[in-house]
């Protein structure tokens, strides 16, 4: 069986294929009143090993120390499997991936930590709704988004044209929210349940917990995507189920007073994506439809909740313009159909994305001015930066995240928060 | 990201990269002339050039060093893939070193027609993600490369250039063939450049050296190979260095352990399979 399966002898070596470790520091001010409000070192440790022809495995961990008003980020929305082996107020200790996998040809099977990355738009979460994300930053992280790995299975294959991937998470953690009080969380009603947190906060003091995240059978996330090349595009297809990306929040216990639970109730998405190539331009699109939405309703009460249709669209377009730069630009749709209902959150919300890129990679510099923007809430966020690559091993960046608009809005909501960043980033 | 959308890729010098049996030939070794520059025309030499033979499929590691003119020094290394099919060329590269870009893909499909596609994999995002074509004349990755370099394979694409002169010479005691050859109108701003000056080792029809002038007549940058191997009887040039006449910029590209693979999976060569990883060269 061990042979069939390609399995090397049990004397395989246990010596790393690669080591290496990622050491970055990130730290902002805000510019209004110029406190520190980030300070974080985050040391990711990872090691890859090759056992014979068929079968690698990875693992990498992931510790953080901060002392500032960002935080590290909730855990109560991680399982007993993920929850962080260290948790600290200043510090925390995770396992951030482990996996092992066999592949042979364009077949793969991969059991252990990891993420379940569908999309084709950058950022905007259309189909990817996969995985649980990481929240405690906003938008506001290098990488978007900030996915978290959990444990569960993945099985690809091609059959014909077709490549056909299945995947599963048995792990039930969900995305991470940044603590209450913390410099991001949420404020407007939108996120909020329809509630002032704020004014509610000042009456008597609110806590927010996540419902139970062990019922490892209940909260399984599954799903299946099909692919396959048309011309020079390629078309996708999928479907899943599993805990809402988008909590709904509840009075704990069906208690109205200032304990809040944030629920995930078992979702489908169906959607299809695309990505096409057209001479020196990219164009994607993505479309996903939600029968089965958990959505917080406008309440007199405060906190109540139903399930409905949800249409999300997103088109994008990659091209090289004038004098090298390099342009992204998105927009997004997100549609409660339901008319008879009043939200907590717009009914329709459109969003936008332009990224603006040039790189002098001999000189190691890459300069980056991106703007994220609600056409619903009319506000937005630009966010400028500048890299430089000081070696091969050292890579310094700094930055601002300039938010504007109501404070009812997706970005507007911090626009107090307002910052200039910097990051160091080692990698050895 | 950008960046990372600047890997592009060595289609050709790659294919040259066969390896096992090395016989590092030494251009100079070729003492006699199996082409004589008196009764072979420019136009005839840039043909015999282009159908120098290349392999099927080919893999091994590519290493490049690329130094400023203040002499500081940036390296790279991955594993390549290459595969050429009839009407179309497919190229994978996954970056080993440094650890900041570790276990990147980059994966590119020529087609002889209709339009080049190209993907990238990014490990922090965990997804593969289709890039804009770029110009020929886009250098690739922060290298002294250009796209057009790297697939035109130390070839001159008969659709690019007019050919204008042929004659004997002599480099380092050896004869070559200097070729000459004048960018067309329609192509010469694609490609970044005005014309050429090569010498050409007759044994295995590699330019040795070559002066490239950019679209306003000015000397652009050098290219020089430094050692060929014969592999699977087709010549490959392994190292090769290009130097900026301008900026004073200098990428060394160095092929290793380099095999032919005559049936090559070609699975590992689409895109749904750029984030597994590195194939294995074993």
């Amino acid at each position: 069986m061990c042979s069939l399966l390609g399995v090397p002898g049990l004397a395989a070596e246990l010596k790393p294929d690669t080591l290496g470790v990622e050491v970055r520091y990130s730290a902002a001010v805000q510019t209004q009143d110029g406190e520190r409000s980030l300070s974080r070192l985050t040391i990711t440790p990872e090691a890859t090993w090759r056992f014979g022809r068929y079968w690698r495995a990875e693992t990498s961990f992931r510790l953080e120390l901060a002392n500032d008003d960002t935080g590290l980020g909730t855990v109560e929305g991680y399982s007993a499997l993920t929850k962080p082996w260290v948790d600290a107020e200043h510090a925390r200790i995770e396992l951030d991936r482990a996996h092992i996998t066999w592949r042979s040809g364009a077949s793969r099977i991969r059991i252990g930590k990891q993420v379940t990355a569908w999309g084709v738009l950058d950022g905007v979460r259309i189909t990817d709704r996969f995985d649980a994300v990481r929240r405690r930053d906003f938008l506001y992280t290098d990488v978007r988004p900030e996915r978290i790995a959990r444990w569960g299975a993945q099985a690809r294959t091609d059959i014909g044209a077709w490549t056909v991937e299945l995947s599963s998470a048995v792990d039930p953690t969900v995305s991470q929210q940044a603590n209450l009080g913390d410099v991001f969380a949420p404020q407007a009603p939108r996120f909020t349940g329809g509630l002032d947190i704020n004014t509610l906060a000042a009456i008597a003091p609110v806590s927010i917990r996540t419902a139970g995240r062990n019922a490892y059978g209940r909260d399984l996330t599954y799903g299946a995507r099909t692919s396959r090349d048309l011309g020079t595009g390629r078309f996708n297809l999928l479907a899943f189920r599993g805990p809402t990306t988008d909590p709904v929040l509840e009075w704990a216990d069906g208690v109205i007073g200032t304990e809040i639970e944030l629920r995930h109730p078992i979702r489908t998405l169906i959607g299809a994506s695309v990505d096409y190539s057209l001479g020196s331009t990219v164009l994607r699109a993505e479309l996903a439809y939600i029968p089965d939405q958990p959505v917080n309703l406008l309440s007199n009460a405060g906190l109540a909740s139903t399930v409905e249709e949800r249409w999300l669209a997103g088109v994008a377009v990659d091209l090289d313009g004038p004098f090298g730069v390099f342009i992204n630009a998105q927009f997004a749709l997100d549609y409660m159909p339901e008319e008879d209902a009043t939200f907590a959150r717009p009914q329709t919300d459109l969003i936008s994305t332009i990224r603006l890129q040039r790189s002098f990679p001999q000189a190691g510099w890459r300069i980056q001015l991106e703007y994220l923007g609600s056409l619903t809430d009319r506000d937005g966020v630009v966010r400028p930066q500048i890299s430089k690559e000081l070696n091969d091993k050292l890579r310094l960046a700094v930055g601002g995240d300039f938010a504007f608009g109501s404070d009812q809005g997706i970005f507007g909501q911090f626009e107090r928060q307002n910052r200039g960043w910097l990051r160091l980033q080692l990698n050895l | 990201m950008k960046s990372l959308t600047h890997i592009k890729l060595s289609l050709a010098l790659l294919a040259g990269a066969l390896a096992s049996n090395v016989a590092i030939v030494d251009f100079a070794v070729a003492d006699e002339l199996p082409l004589n520059p008196t009764t072979i025309s420019a136009q005839e030499l840039a043909q015999r050039i282009v159908d120098r033979p290349t392999n099927a499929g080919r893999t091994g590691e590519m290493l490049f060093e690329m130094r400023n003119k203040k002499g500081r020094k940036r390296s790279r290394s991955a594993v390549l893939l290459y595969a050429d099919q009839p009407d179309i060329t497919k190229l994978s590269i996954h970056f080993t070193a440094p650890a900041a870009i570790r276990d990147t893909g980059f994966l590119s499909h020529n087609a002889d027609s209709g339009p080049d596609q190209s993907w990238l994999y990014l490990p922090a995002t965990d997804r593969v993600r289709r890039l804009p074509a770029s110009d020929r004349g886009d250098y690739f990755m922060g290298t002294d490369l250009t796209y057009g370099d790297l697939q035109d394979n130390f070839k001159f694409a008969l659709d690019d250039w007019s050919f204008t002169s042929v004659a004997a010479a002599q480099r380092d005691g050896r004869s070559v063939i200097e070729l000459t050859g004048e960018a067309l109108a329609d192509t010469r701003k694609a490609m970044g450049y005005s014309d050429f000056s090569a010498l050409i080792d007759p044994a295995t029809l590699f330019p040795v050296y070559v002066v490239y002038s950019d679209i306003d007549g000015e000397p652009l940058k050098e290219v020089e190979i430094l050692d060929q191997e014969k592999v699977d009887g087709v010549w490959t040039a392994t190292r090769f260095v290009i130097d900026n006449l301008q900026t004073g910029h200098r990428t060394e590209v160095v092929l290793r352990n380099m095999r032919a693979v005559p049936n090559v999976d070609m699975s590992r060569l689409e895109s749904s399979s750029l984030d597994l990883g590195a194939p294995d060269l074993g």
